[in-house]
């Protein structure tokens, strides 16, 4: 008797669950939020942002803020054309300026030329997706100085064993390289690193220009940057300010080499590490955290543009180097607005549960978008609920309305269907 | 002591016409009851029920004492089942089912079930599925014997089976029964074949129990009457299937003949020429007591 | 009695059985002559860095036979049950009718057992054999939702053969296809590792699932 009645509670429970995850899931894709959130650059020439909205089947619209009012109501704007666009934007588009000889000689004072806003031209792309997700525990090493010019491929892979060795597998044969290991692990002590690396970034293609091999974050918090030179381990600690511990580290390649990396502090302060002295510098752009928002850092001859990606606002900054370090030149604020779909979603749905996100690489069950608004259209389904089991002479009436109150339509769909 | 006991039982189609209403009824041990009735009065769901297939929405079944609702393993090894069209595990072989069911019951009598597949001229290597349905309803009913029940149960034996292997199944049970005291209740639409077998019988009508009592009786106590002076008779107060058949009226009661004319004479029915006579087979009792449609 | 149950399940599933172990042998070969062919052609080193770079198991083409596999063999095992409502004699039985369907069940599990454990094994000691144990691992545990899908697509096709009413049947039908989508939602590689203990854990409450249908038969709620 126990079995039956706990056998059934146990359909329920799997049949209203499954309605929680496949009803929302079958919304979203039956009403998709549209997508066309608008670009934006920092102008060097009028210190302004410049918003390029691209929405598909509407034509672009182009516009200078003039202003943003810090109540968050809607900034002034004046629209201009793509060639005033290329003008003001010259970092983006000094092919399109140079095929029309419009590009100046200086812009704010900076002496400018197409080779020098090339070689200052940075990109750095981080999504929580890459961040959030399970990895082997094992990482290839490349050469940073090959006998030849060009790079090549890597051929061995590293980890970090519990007994604090870094130990290095040959791919070829799948052997542990003892000599390289040691090499390695002894450098690593010596230079004050704390077994084992808790993060670790590297770009490991041979199709770039050079090889830094990876910053490390070690069990302390501490930055290394770790590169294999001639088979030799090469390892520098970055110099961090007392009392900064470091979480996450992406390692940048860029034409740029001042700066090697950009850093996000264990209170998610992000930081760019240069190269001159291996030195963190704090950029003032408001916290970061690559867990959970999306980072598109853009660089060039006048500034920097950070992108942060949230789960209901993108913020746009720029800043610029200064002698004293990264000083803010502007902010944007762009907060994702509510669909009808979405508002509609709050009225039907108690709840929602989901198993994978956009923001990570993994699968379990998440609740989330719990909405008091759809207690009305609950209690219509618990009391019809009701009357179908009363009109179907069930024996219990009163469970299936009382769990529909708060399950709504995901629990009244499995009982009206499941009523026997 | 009674080896089932119905009482009360209620059954209906859904939410809808009722099956029965207070069904009850006693099958004694060492009996053998056939249970009969018109398509649709319910005898396969009364199966099904005491089979412990079915829910009866009120009431209450006893077999060997125990409610059918929960019966214990050591009960259900005491009773046999022949379910409608001898369905058996067709997937197996002679000797695999013989094999698998032999593990299940304790009193398993091997020899009484090689006996019987000796005259099927059957390999016991043979599956299930490639025998002809005479040849399945003998496994089945090797089955049956093997296990050594106190309790038959049948549903609907003589489906799908042609008079050879009616016979020979009906054989073979009666001397199996008579001769180690097993109780047996069973269905089958062919009535001629339970003749043979059966020691008490229930006849079914929509919604009720026309009459329960050992075959005999009812051949000795049923008549058949007959005149053709006068209009037919009520279908009330004793007189059961009132028919016109050329120039005679017929009708079936379990009344003495002057009780009959007295109803008939209340009637205004002369019927002069009124004869009395005993059924001549258990179908004709059957007609005449659930009537011809 | 026990023993006698597991040979009248494994008579009904001996022939899906052992075609699942070809499939299932087949489909390993297949992936590792793929892994064999980007090794011979590009370097064992490429399967590392694929592996490492753009998260490919190359093992992709078994995700889906273990499903296969499973629905095939609760088809195999209960369809039979339920053809002439056969069931009845399973359940009048001399033994506890809910431990009838357990074993019922767990003969069919461990046949799949069997089945996903050969597969596994031969990818697994191939993978050990040109990559480091941590990146066998990884592909093992990438593996491990798609083998539990099979054990719920198993436990969840039963529950479908053994349900009597059509209705109920299709509103299993569509639980299951919604529990099994599940585990076909994210690729990354061991998105599922967090949960694979609670997955386990679910795939064995499925066993309720059947459990359920059997009681609505005994209750007559047959079409």
């Amino acid at each position: 008797m126990k079995t039956k009645i706990f056998s059934k509670i146990v359909l329920f429970i799997v049949a209203i669950a499954v309605m929680s995850w496949f009803l929302p899931w079958l919304y979203a894709l039956a009403f998709p939020a549209p997508s066309g959130e608008p670009f934006c650059s920092f102008s060097p020439v009028n210190n302004k942002w410049i918003l390029s909205s691209a929405r598909p089947g509407q034509k672009p619209v182009i516009v200078v803020l003039d202003s943003i009012p810090a109540d968050g109501s809607d900034p002034a704007v004046t629209e201009i054309t793509r060639d005033e666009r290329d003008s003001l934007v010259p970092q983006m588009f000094y092919k399109e300026l140079l095929a029309h000889e419009k590009l100046p000689d200086t812009i704010g004072g900076k002496a400018v030329s197409v080779h020098s806003l090339r070689t200052h031209e940075m990109m750095h792309n981080s999504s929580p997706r890459d961040i959030v997700k399970r990895q082997p525990g094992v990482w290839m090493m490349m050469e940073s100085m090959p006998v030849r010019v060009e790079l090549s491929d890597a051929d061995q892979v590293f980890r970090f064993t519990p007994d604090g060795r870094m130990e290095f597998v040959d791919m070829a044969t799948n052997a542990i390289n003892e000599s390289r290991s040691r090499r390695f692990t002894e450098t690593l002590t010596k230079r004050g690193f704390t077994f084992p690396a808790t993060d670790l970034s590297a770009n490991v293609t041979s199709r770039k220009q050079y090889d830094e091999g990876y910053l490390m974050v070690d069990a302390a918090g501490k930055v290394f940057h770790v590169k294999q030179q001639a088979g030799r381990p090469y390892v520098a600690a970055i110099k961090l300010p007392e009392g900064v511990t470091a979480s996450k580290v992406f390692i940048l390649e860029e034409m740029n080499r001042d700066i090697i990396g950009l850093m996000v502090d264990t209170d998610n302060n992000p930081w760019f590490i240069e190269r001159e002295g291996y030195t963190a510098l704090p950029l003032p752009i408001g916290k970061i955290d690559p867990r959970n928002e999306s980072v598109l850092m853009m660089g060039n001859l006048f500034n920097f543009t950070f992108r942060v990606t949230g789960k209901d606002c993108t913020r746009w900054s720029a800043i610029e180097r200064t002698p004293e370090g990264y000083a803010l030149l502007g902010t944007y604020d762009i907060y994702k607005p509510a669909t009808t779909a979405g508002k509609v979603a709050r009225y039907i749905f108690p709840y929602t549960l989901s198993f994978v996100s956009t923001t990570d690489s993994l699968a379990y069950p998440r609740f989330g978008h719990f909405s008091a608004a759809a207690l009305a259209l609950n209690a219509i389904l618990a009391i019809m609920l009701w009357f179908i089991y009363r009109r179907h002479r069930c024996p219990v009436r009163w469970i299936a309305p009382v769990i529909t109150l708060v399950c709504g339509v995901f629990s009244f769909i499995p009982f009206a269907v499941m009523r026997d | 002591m009674s080896v089932i006991s119905v009482k009360n039982l209620c059954q209906r189609y859904g939410r809808g016409r009722i099956i029965y209403e207070n069904l009850s009824f006693e099958v004694p041990q060492g009996r053998i009851l056939g249970l009969l009735g018109k398509n649709g009065t319910g005898k396969t769901t009364t199966i099904n029920i005491l089979m412990g297939f079915l829910k009866p929405q009120s009431g209450e079944c006893r077999i060997f004492g125990e409610d059918i609702t929960a019966m214990s393993p050591q009960t259900r090894s005491r009773i046999a089942l022949l379910l409608e069209g001898h369905v058996q595990y067709a997937f197996m072989t002679i000797a695999e089912i013989e094999r698998f069911y032999s593990k299940f019951y304790p009193k398993w009598n091997r020899d009484a079930y090689y006996g019987l597949m000796e005259k099927l001229h059957v390999t016991p290597d043979q599956k299930i599925s490639s025998m002809s349905n005479g040849q399945r309803s003998q496994v089945a009913l090797g089955l049956i014997l093997a296990q050594n029940a106190d309790l038959l149960m049948l549903d609907d034996f003589s489906l799908g089976l042609d008079p050879g292997y009616r016979r020979l199944f009906i054989e073979y049970l009666r001397d199996f029964v008579k001769s180690e005291g097993k109780t047996v209740f069973m269905t089958s639409h062919i009535i001629q074949d339970l003749e043979r077998l059966v020691d008490d019988c229930i006849i079914m009508d929509y919604g009720r129990i026309l009459t329960q009592m050992p075959v005999k009786e009812l051949m000795s106590t049923l008549r058949r009457y007959s005149y053709t002076d006068g209009a037919l008779p009520g279908a009330t107060d004793g007189i059961y299937s009132p028919w016109h058949t050329g120039n005679e009226n017929e009708f079936y009661s379990f009344k003495q003949p002057n009780e009959v004319k007295q109803i008939l004479s209340a009637e205004g029915i002369a019927a002069a020429d009124l004869k009395a006579e005993a059924p001549a087979s258990l179908e004709d009792a059957f007609i005449g007591l659930t009537g011809r449609y | 009695m026990t023993k006698a149950i597991f040979f009248k399940e494994l008579l009904k599933t001996r022939r899906v059985f052992w075609l699942s172990l070809i499939l299932a042998l087949l489909f390993a070969v297949y992936a590792i002559m793929c892994i064999r062919r980007v090794s011979t052609s590009h370097g064992v080193e490429h399967v590392w860095l694929i592996m490492l770079m753009k998260d490919q198991t190359f093992i992709d083409a078994i995700k889906y036979v273990p499903l296969l596999i499973g629905i095939a063999m609760g088809w195999a095992q209960m369809a039979p049950e339920m053809q002439q409502k056969r069931l009845k004699l399973t359940l009048h039985l001399p033994y506890p009718q809910n431990r009838m369907i357990l074993t019922m069940v767990t003969a069919g599990l461990l046949q799949l057992l069997v089945v996903f454990l050969v597969q596994a094994l031969i990818i697994g000691i191939y993978y050990r054999g040109i990559i480091t144990s941590e990146m066998t691992w990884h592909v093992m545990l990438t593996t491990i939702p798609w083998y539990l899908a099979g054990f719920d697509a198993y436990l969840l096709t039963s529950s479908i053969c053994l349900e009597g009413r059509w209705r109920r049947r299709i509103a299993l039908g569509l639980i299951a296809l919604g529990i099994v989508s599940i585990y076909f939602m994210q690729p990354a590689p061991q998105a599922y590792t967090g949960i694979l203990w609670g997955a386990a854990i679910f795939t064995l409450l499925l066993v309720l699932f059947s459990i359920n249908s059997v009681n609505r038969f005994k209750e007559g709620q047959i079409d």
